[in-house]
């Protein structure tokens, strides 16, 4: 039983996703450690005001104190806007913890008076983290409410993909590359170090790729009804090659273009991983798994490695456990499981220095080498 | 146009919003009227006396997905359209947060598109708080009335509510008029109207206790509709009539009196002049909290300490009573604090987290409560666990839940089950949070268990301290010197049965004399566990003292102490002619901690220097700085290497060491110094970032 990330951190990695936005958190500072993940994730160096930051510097807040909660907290939420200004950051989302919203205070009157903020309503967030990814990422859109341009034929946004899918730059990386390759200019990839003026530009796309379908139908929704950008979606992450191809079959038959590129590097990779299956001289016939993620993950993942490796899926002590970070490395040490195979968010196990994507090619080779290496 | 009627509960609000909204509509307008009050009866005067679904338990039933404006917004005489906040039951959840609540599913809902001429808001006055004074605000309302009699606290309530209007006033006035509902006191009618007089705000309409209000509402109709010929129903018509001549821009700011004035103004019945209370614009200092009864009292550092504290403990569920949000951000910490371990110890055992759980109150639980879903929570785990212990944040504190009762009910349901309980949004600071699960578990600690010799059992409450480094392998080490074992410890990583059985592990020792393990020390006193006089020792110096001291408690002989001094004396005697005559800078917060550092180093004959913020201290070969951190560095002079014992951050200094555990602590250190003294320099990596 794990408490999974909720909708309200799923939310705020949505906006630190994005370069020139941050979260301003409405709130105490015990409600503002959940969301010191996204510094790991993306990272923001410059030094800033400890009244404001603490000793981290990814998220300001508001730094609300017991004798707030009755004389009102609007004037500390106001100096937090002014010294966070919109000259900093293009966009500014104020996102009000739970204790805050007891108060009552019109928070949403004085963002509106702040140029370059808006007020995300925390109350009406979908409850699991991809929901809140997604919903935050729609609201801002429509906050932007970006003027549509002359449509980019070859134009294509990244969506469904977040700054907490493991080693996401590397992943976005990669698949910006095969489609560069394959003549598609990527203009966008929403919530994944985008700028808000990619965002402005991202209604001129012609298509939507979906990374991960929980981390967006909502958004691909909005883009298909108000600025006719059409969707690419198969019902799955890019995990494991099976997955992979799929969508590079998926967007040549969408748009008609074949990313032939993007396919002779799947089947050189697949060499790859033959060749160093067949040097560790291992097996994985019958070792037991356990996969910890959502369901757009899990699915691919269980699939590639059944159909692909003939191994058994199994809760009880499993061989190898694919989990989110933190989760992977605690089970391995306590005796959980033979390895704990990090695959995400929330993951303190460091900076990824080599590629450790999930999904992608680089995620194949990533997926291999923990299964036939011993470290 | 949109009406916010205020005035104190039971003064007539319903019956005179209902009685409006009757008027208006007959005169033609479409008209809707919004019941703000828990009790959910504003509109049945409307409704032919039936009760309709309120938007908070609407919101709580059914999903975003599956709402719709129809099933809220009922239709009632005469087109009227109606609608109830509701609230939770009464002792629980928060009614405020339900008018929030309301007002932004309306909103999300597309009430506006409904098209009315008139939108009149009955609310309480009485509570005035944010949630209720949502209405006021100039986005919903375009006007505010005031129900009120002569009576005091009905008049101290309209003054209030001044005082609350003058908060939304920055585009002139809101409160249009009083409304006098008459109780028949003496000079009734003067005193409301020096009130009015005094405050600026006019009498709009005046009414008479009637029977004909008893007698409509109990056949579900409005005394407007029931008697339209009485002179009460044209009372409420001349008041819609001056509503509709009503515009909000003529509207002066009212002027409410200060308590002392609206007191002289009802001893007296006469008042000079205007009420004198403004709002207060003072600079709010933020430094210097003020202590405020009723409100949270150390946001957040509580919840968090006590779920750090309660987590150590492997094999129990720790219930985090919050939003999910919260349940999440604790597992993190936890987490963290176990990841910790594994790096220190590789070896060691680390539970796996999946004990920490959360009730994950929604948006609604901060409405009706979050009880449901505490015993839900807990009726689930008792199945399976015995010991359960549950800390409530700051969310189930504000809202009001009584967790204690729903734990008591459990426990009597489920005997010889325990669920331990800290209501960690009580305390006042993180350490109390500690000391209340210490407290909570050492409950549980056995009383007729007896004592092995051959234990020794360290108490931390600061886990990384002990555990990082190789602090636990060197006091094993010096124990089997003696033949002795460590006990399991308290509190980290430690099993229910672990804590039961305390006493069988002996004496005890403190990992360090730090506030929070004395605290711990004397609750585990007063259960019967002994400790030894001397905490864990540190370096070199400390160990022989310590030694010393445990042989002569446990009786045992061993030439341990020599094998001590014959392994450092070797070290020293290695490393001392490259580190002699070096200068070595230490910054310590506490420097009585860190001598150890400063002895191994002068045993090298390195030139030490101890820099430190706080009381002076007249100590050869420290400097006591009266000021800043940056006052702090800017007294390191030029040096051979600074050893950063309090986490600045500053570039090119050495980090403090994680080992401080016995005399290879010293070793381990004199060789870091000298390989960081040996070294060429930092590196140029800072630069690929540009």
């Amino acid at each position: 039983m794990y408490t999974k990330p909720s909708g309200f951190i799923g939310a705020a990695m949505a906006v630190q996703g994005i370069r020139d936005a941050t979260v301003v958190l409405h709130g105490q500072n015990g409600c503002r450690k959940g969301l010191l993940a996204g510094q790991s994730l993306m990272v923001r160096t410059e030094r800033r005001d400890p009244e404001f930051y603490g000793r981290d510097m990814s998220v300001p807040y508001s730094n609300i104190r017991p004798e707030d909660y009755y004389r009102g907290t609007i004037q500390k939420l106001e100096r937090v806007l002014d010294h966070v200004s919109a000259e900093e950051y293009a966009l500014r989302v104020v996102m009000c913890s739970p204790g805050i919203s007891l108060v009552g205070d019109d928070c949403r009157n004085l963002s509106s008076s702040k140029q370059g903020s808006m007020v995300l309503d925390t109350d009406d967030l979908p409850e699991d983290c991809p929901g809140g990814f997604d919903s935050c990422i729609r609201s801002i859109v429509k906050h932007l409410s970006p003027s549509p341009g002359k449509r980019i034929p070859n134009g294509v946004n990244i969506i469904g993909l977040s700054i907490m899918h493991k080693d996401w730059s590397s992943y976005l990386h990669e698949l910006s590359h095969l489609l560069k390759d394959a003549g598609f200019k990527v203009i966008c990839a929403l919530g994944a170090g985008c700028t808000t003026e990619q965002i402005g530009q991202s209604v001129n796309a012609s298509y939507n790729i979906i990374v991960d379908p929980m981390y967006s139908p909502r958004t691909a929704e909005l883009y298909e009804s108000e600025y006719g950008v059409k969707t690419i979606s198969i019902s799955r992450c890019p995990v494991g090659y099976d997955a992979i191809e799929e969508l590079f079959q998926q967007i040549g038959k969408t748009t008609g273009v074949i990313p032939e590129h993007g396919l002779s590097m799947l089947r050189k990779s697949k060499r790859r991983g033959y060749e160093g299956i067949v040097a560790s001289g291992k097996s994985m016939r019958g070792r037991t798994f356990s996969i910890i993620a959502d369901e757009s993950t899990e699915k691919p993942l269980r699939a590639w490695l059944e159909d692909s490796f003939g191994m058994v899926e199994c809760d009880d002590h499993p061989d190898y456990l694919f989990a989110p970070g933190d989760i992977a490395r605690l089970e391995e040490a306590s005796g959980g499981c033979g390895k704990g195979v990090d695959i995400g968010f929330p993951s303190s196990s460091g900076s990824d220095f080599l590629k450790r994507p999930l999904m992608g090619l680089e995620g194949c080779m990533y997926i291999l080498d923990a299964l036939f290496n011993d470290r | 146009m949109r009406i916010a009627v205020y005035g104190k509960g039971g003064i007539g609000k319903s019956t005179v919003t209902s009685n409006l909204s009757y008027c208006l509509s007959k005169k033609g307008h479409r008209v809707m009227q919004i019941g703000c009050d828990p009790k959910c009866d504003s509109t049945r005067p409307l409704l032919r006396g039936r009760f309709q679904t309120t938007v908070t338990r609407y919101i709580r039933d059914t999903p975003p997905s599956k709402r719709r404006l129809e099933d809220i917004v009922a239709e009632g005489t005469d087109g009227i359209l109606c609608v109830e906040a509701g609230g939770p039951r009464p002792g629980t959840g928060c009614a405020g947060k339900g008018i929030i609540s309301m007002f932004s599913t309306l909103e999300r809902m597309g009430v506006d598109s409904l098209g009315t001429d008139f939108t009149l808001y009955d609310v309480l006055g009485d509570v005035v708080c944010g949630g209720f004074s949502i209405p006021m605000r100039p986005e919903h309302s375009d006007i505010v009335l005031i129900v009120t009699s002569g009576e005091y606290m009905s008049l101290f309530a309209a003054n209030n509510i001044m005082k609350g209007s003058l908060q939304f006033e920055k585009d002139g006035g809101r409160v249009a008029g009083l409304i006098l509902n008459r109780r028949g006191l003496d000079n009734e009618d003067g005193l409301v109207e020096e009130f009015s007089k005094a405050t600026g705000v006019p009498i709009l309409g005046r009414l008479d206790r009637s029977e004909l209000f008893r007698t409509s509402e109990a056949t579900g109709r409005t005394l407007s509709e029931s008697y339209p010929d009485s002179s009460e129903a044209r009372t409420f018509m001349d008041l819609a009539n001056t509503l509709c001549g009503l515009s909000a821009s003529g509207i002066g700011s009212p002027a409410p009196l200060t308590d002392m004035e609206l007191d002289s103004l009802y001893s007296q019945g006469r008042f000079e002049g205007r009420g004198t209370f403004v709002e207060e614009t003072v600079e709010r200092s933020y430094s210097d909290p003020l202590p405020v009864m009723g409100a949270p009292r150390r946001i957040g550092k509580g919840p968090v300490a006590a779920v750090l504290e309660a987590g150590k403990v492997t094999d129990i569920p720790v219930v985090i009573h919050g939003t999910k949000s919260c349940g999440f951000t604790m597992l993190n910490e936890v987490s963290e604090q176990r990841i910790a371990h594994i790096l220190s110890d590789p070896g060691a055992f680390v539970a796996p987290g999946d004990n920490i759980v959360s009730t994950d109150m929604s948006a609604e639980s901060s409405v009706f409560g979050g009880n449901d879903r505490l015993r839900e929570t807990l009726e689930g785990l008792l199945e399976d666990n015995v010991v359960i212990i549950v800390i409530a944040t700051c969310l189930p504190g504000m809202i009001g839940d009584d967790c204690s009762k729903v734990i008591s009910d459990l426990e009597s349901k489920n005997p010889g089950h325990r669920i331990l309980y800290v209501d960690a949004n009580r305390v006042d600071s993180g350490f109390d949070a500690h000391m209340e699960v210490i407290r909570a578990f050492s409950e549980l600690i056995d009383p007729g268990v007896e004592p092995e010799d051959v234990y020794l059992n360290v108490v931390d409450d600061n886990f990384i301290s002990f555990n990082k480094g190789d602090n636990r392998k060197h006091l094993s080490s010096l124990l089997s010197e003696i033949g002795m074992v460590l006990g399991p410890g308290f509190l980290n990583d430690c099993s229910v049965d672990d804590i039961r059985n305390l006493r069988r592990y002996g004496m005890s020792v403190l990992c360090e004399s730090s506030r929070d393990n004395l605290a711990t020390k004397g609750i585990l006193e007063s259960k019967g566990i002994e400790f030894m006089g001397n905490s864990l020792p540190r370096g070199y110096s400390e160990t022989l003292e310590w030694m010393r001291e445990l042989m002569s408690l446990k009786g045992k002989g061993s030439n341990i102490l020599e094998r001590i001094s014959e392994e450092y004396d070797g070290c020293v005697s290695r490393y001392s002619k490259d580190l002699s005559g070096r200068r070595i800078d230490i910054l310590s917060w506490d420097p009585r901690k860190d001598a150890w550092i400063a002895d191994a180093l002068s045993d090298c004959g390195c030139d030490v220097i101890i820099h430190t913020l706080g009381a002076s201290d007249s100590r050869d070969r420290r400097i006591t700085v009266h000021g800043s951190m940056e006052d702090l560095t800017n007294s390191v002079g030029p040096s051979d290497a600074v050893i950063d014992c309090m986490s600045t951050d500053i570039a090119g200094t050495m980090e403090k060491p994680d080992t401080w555990l016995s005399h290879r602590a010293s070793m381990e250190l004199i060789r870091r110094v000298w390989s960081f003294v040996m070294s060429k320099g930092e590196g140029s990596w800072a630069a690929w970032g540009d």
